[in-house]
C-alpha cells in the first residue's frame, strides 16, 4: 500500500514538474497509439480469421473435389488416371503435396513438394468410420502448412463386358470407404499477406502518430501563445512596470483570459497610479509638516532662548540698577541725617520725597524680577488646601482693621505650584486693601465650579473700575491712581494674569465705578483638581 | 577681656561697605572691621591670617571673584570652619537660590534701599556677634 501511495506521490510530483505543451502532446500521444492499437488490432484479427477461414473452405473442396474425382480410378487401381488427376490438384496455388492411398493404406498416387506427414491412427481410424463426407484439418510444420484429408467412398462394382463398370449389387447399397486423399497447402503465401497488412498497420499507425505530433504542437503553440503572452506580461507587471498589455486577438476563452486580464491590469494601473499620486501628496504633506514642526521647534528654541535672554537680562538689569540706586537712597539719608541742623524744613522734605522715589524705583525693579522669574515647574505642584491656605494668605496681607475680609464659599483642593496660588490671592486681596475707600471694607473670596473649571473670585466694596479700563488694569505698570496717592507698582494684576495664564485659566473683572469691583479667575479642573477622582491621575 | 575677634566684610560697593560700617557703629558694635573688595584678596587674607574672625560679612557679585566662588573656596580649603557666614542679597529670589547650594550660610541680609530696613537687617549680625562672644567667654 505504501509503495503505491509513494508512486502515486511521485508521479504527482513528476506531473507536476511537466510543461503545459508536453502534458497536451503526451495525452494526444497516448489516446492515438491506443485508438490505433485496438483498431489495427481489431482489423487484423479479423483480416487473419477471414483468410485462414477461405483457406481452410479452398483446401477442404479440393480435398472433396479429388475425393469424388478419384473414385474410379481408386476401383480400377488405374495409376495413370491417379497420377493426372494428382497433378491437376498441384496445379492449385499453395498444395504442397497431394496423396491417394487405397483403402489398405498403399500409396496409389503422389505428388509432392515437400515431406508428407504421416496420417496418424487416430485419423485414419476417424476417416475409415465416416460413413459421410468428412474433412479433417490438421495444422503441421508450426502452422506453415494445413493438412486436409478426406474419404473416397464408393459402391462395390464389377466390370462390365463392354469395359464400363457398374454397381456390384443393388443400387440401394450405401457407398464404401474406398481409399484416401491427402492434400497440404501451405501457409506461407498467406501469412506474408497478414505480414504485409501488419506492416502497413504500423506504417500507418506511426504516421498517424507523427500527424497527431505534428496537429498537437500545432495546436499546443495556438493555444500556448497567448498563454505566454499573458503569462510575460504578467510576469513584466509583477515586476512593476505597469505599461504593457497582453495582445491577444482570438475570441476564444484565452482571448476572453486576455481580455478580463488587460482589464484587470489597465485597473491595477490606474489604482497604482492613483496610490502613487496619493503617496507623492502624503510625502508632500508629510514633508510640510516635518518643516513646520521644525520651524516651530527652532521657533520654540528661539523663544526659549529670547526668554532666558529676556530673564537674564532683567536680572542683570535689576542688579545693575539696583546697586546705583541703593546707594543714592542711603546716601539721601545720610545726607538728611548728619545734615540735619544745616538744613531746613523743605529741604528735609525733598530728602524725604528723594528717598520715597528710590524706594518707588526698587520697587518697580523689583517687580520686573517677579514678573520675568514666574514659570510653571511640573515638579513643583502639590496639592494645595485653598481652604487651610486662605487665611494664611488673608493674614499675611495684613489689612488695617476698618476691612474684613471672609472667604464665602468651601475652596477645594488643587494641584498647582504653591506659590503661585499665594500669589494670585495675595495680590488680588491686597489690591483690594490698597484701594479701598470706604469706612467700613468687605473684601469676600469665593468660589462656584462648573463641568471644567473652578471659577474664584474676589470681590470688594471699593471704589469700582470704569468699564473702558477693565483691560489696561491687567497690562504691567498701569495704574490707574497717581501714584503719589496710593504707592503701587501696577505689577500685581498682569502677575496674576500671567499665573492664571499659565494653568490655562481666565481672569477678569466684573466692576460698578463707585460700588466696588469683582476680580474672577478660572483654573480648569483636569490641570489643577486634586479630588478623589482625578487624584489617581495625578498620582505619577 | 581678650581682644575682640574681627569682622571680615567682603564687599566691593564702597557705599554698601559704609553702610554696614555705620549701622554697626550705631548698633555699638565694638569689633574690629577688615574690609576686602574681592574674594580674590579675601581668599588670600585668609589664608595669611589665621586669626579666628567673629563673622564673614559677603557680597554676592564682586570683580574677580564672586561671593559664593570666594566661600567654595574657603570650604574647599578647609577655611572659615567655625566662622559664622552671612551674605548680602538684593532679593528673596537670591536667598532661594543660595539655599539650594548648601554652603553652610548662617544668615542673609537683604540690601535695601531705604537706610533704615539695611540697618534694620545688620541688626542680626550685632546678634550673632553677641552670641558668639558670649560661647567664647
Amino acid at each position: 500500500m505504501n509503495r503505491l501511495r509513494d508512486i502515486i506521490v511521485r508521479l504527482d510530483r513528476a506531473l507536476r514538474r511537466i510543461g503545459l505543451k508536453t502534458k497536451i502532446i503526451a495525452v494526444t500521444a497516448f489516446a492515438t497509439i491506443l485508438v490505433t492499437i485496438v483498431s489495427s488490432g481489431f482489423f487484423y484479427a479479423r483480416t487473419k480469421a477471414i483468410i485462414f477461414d477461405n483457406l481452410q473452405k479452398r483446401g477442404m473442396t479440393i480435398c472433396e473435389n479429388l475425393g469424388r474425382g478419384a473414385k474410379y480410378g481408386v476401383l480400377t487401381e488405374d495409376a495413370v488416371i491417379l497420377g493426372e488427376l494428382v497433378e491437376g490438384v498441384m496445379q492449385n496455388e499453395d498444395v504442397v503435396y497431394v496423396v491417394i492411398q487405397n483403402e489398405q493404406g498403399e500409396t496409389l498416387a503422389e505428388k509432392t513438394t515437400v515431406k508428407v506427414p504421416q496420417m496418424d491412427e487416430l485419423k485414419k481410424k476417424a476417416l475409415r468410420s465416416q460413413r459421410s463426407e468428412v474433412i479433417s484439418v490438421t495444422d503441421i510444420y508450426n502452422y506453415s502448412i494445413y493438412d486436409f484429408s478426406c474419404p473416397i467412398l464408393a459402391q462395390k462394382v464389377r466390370l462390365t463386358e463392354t469395359g464400363g463398370i457398374e454397381p456390384a449389387s443393388d443400387k440401394k447399397a450405401s457407398p464404401q470407404l474406398r481409399g484416401t486423399v491427402q492434400v497440404g497447402i501451405s501457409l506461407s503465401n498467406v501469412l506474408n499477406k497478414l505480414r504485409d497488412i501488419l506492416r502497413g498497420i504500423i506504417i500507418l499507425t506511426m504516421i498517424i502518430i507523427g500527424i497527431n505530433t505534428v496537429c498537437s504542437l500545432g495546436f499546443v503553440r495556438v493555444i500556448m501563445k497567448p498563454i505566454k503572452e499573458i503569462a510575460s506580461v504578467a510576469g513584466k507587471i509583477a515586476s512593476g512596470d505597469l505599461s504593457h498589455t497582453a495582445d491577444v486577438s482570438s475570441q476564444d476563452e484565452i482571448g476572453q483570459l486576455a481580455r478580463q486580464f488587460n482589464v484587470m491590469t489597465e485597473s491595477v494601473r490606474n489604482h497604482t497610479q492613483e496610490l502613487t499620486k496619493e503617496i507623492v501628496e502624503r510625502k508632500r504633506a508629510e514633508d510640510t509638516l516635518e518643516k513646520l514642526n521644525k520651524e516651530l521647534k527652532n521657533t520654540t528654541e528661539k523663544l526659549m532662548l529670547s526668554n532666558r535672554g529676556l530673564r537674564e537680562f532683567a536680572h542683570i538689569v535689576a542688579h545693575d540698577l539696583k546697586s546705583p540706586l541703593r546707594a543714592i537712597g542711603i546716601l539721601a539719608h545720610m545726607l538728611s541725617a548728619d545734615y540735619a541742623d544745616k538744613l531746613d524744613e523743605e529741604g528735609q522734605s525733598r530728602f524725604k520725597l528723594l528717598i520715597g522715589r528710590t524706594e518707588r524705583m526698587s520697587n518697580l525693579i523689583d517687580g520686573i524680577l517677579q514678573y520675568v522669574e514666574i514659570k510653571r515647574t511640573k515638579s513643583k505642584d502639590e496639592k494645595v488646601e485653598l481652604k487651610a491656605l486662605l487665611p494664611e494668605v488673608i493674614d499675611s496681607v495684613k489689612s488695617p482693621a476698618n476691612i474684613e475680609v471672609t472667604v464665602e464659599d468651601e475652596l477645594p483642593v488643587v494641584i498647582c505650584e504653591r506659590a503661585h496660588i499665594v500669589d494670585i490671592f495675595s495680590n488680588l486681596i491686597s489690591n483690594a486693601v490698597k484701594y479701598m475707600d470706604k469706612a467700613e471694607g468687605k473684601i469676600t473670596v469665593g468660589c462656584s465650579e462648573d463641568a471644567e473649571c473652578w471659577k474664584f473670585y474676589v470681590a470688594d466694596n471699593g471704589p469700582g473700575i470704569e468699564e473702558k479700563y477693565f483691560g489696561k488694569i491687567f497690562q504691567i505698570f498701569q495704574t490707574l491712581s497717581p501714584r503719589d496717592q496710593i504707592e503701587a507698582t501696577g505689577i500685581s494684576l498682569s502677575i496674576v494674569k500671567k499665573i492664571v495664564e499659565i494653568y490655562d485659566g481666565k481672569i477678569w473683572v466684573e466692576s460698578k465705578a463707585g460700588s466696588g469691583s469683582t476680580f474672577y479667575f478660572t483654573l480648569p479642573k483636569q490641570m489643577v483638581t486634586a479630588n478623589e477622582r482625578t487624584g489617581a491621575n495625578t498620582a505619577y | 577681656m581678650s581682644e575682640l575677634a574681627p569682622i571680615l566684610l567682603i564687599e566691593d560697593d564702597r557705599i554698601d561697605a559704609m553702610t554696614v560700617t555705620r549701622a554697626l557703629k550705631e548698633l555699638g558694635v565694638a569689633n574690629p572691621l577688615v574690609h576686602l573688595g574681592d574674594g580674590e584678596a579675601a581668599l588670600e587674607y585668609v589664608k595669611a591670617d589665621k586669626r579666628q574672625f567673629c563673622v564673614v560679612l559677603l557680597d554676592l557679585n564682586m570683580p574677580k571673584m564672586g561671593g559664593v566662588e570666594f566661600l567654595k573656596a574657603a570650604r574647599a580649603n578647609g577655611l572659615l570652619k567655625d566662622v559664622a557666614v552671612m551674605v548680602f542679597i538684593g532679593s528673596d529670589e537670591d536667598r532661594d537660590r543660595l539655599e539650594k547650594l548648601n554652603l553652610g550660610i548662617a544668615g542673609y541680609i537683604v540690601k535695601s534701599v531705604d537706610y533704615k530696613k539695611f540697618a534694620e537687617s545688620v541688626k542680626m549680625i550685632e546678634k550673632y556677634i553677641t552670641a558668639s562672644q558670649r560661647t567664647e567667654k
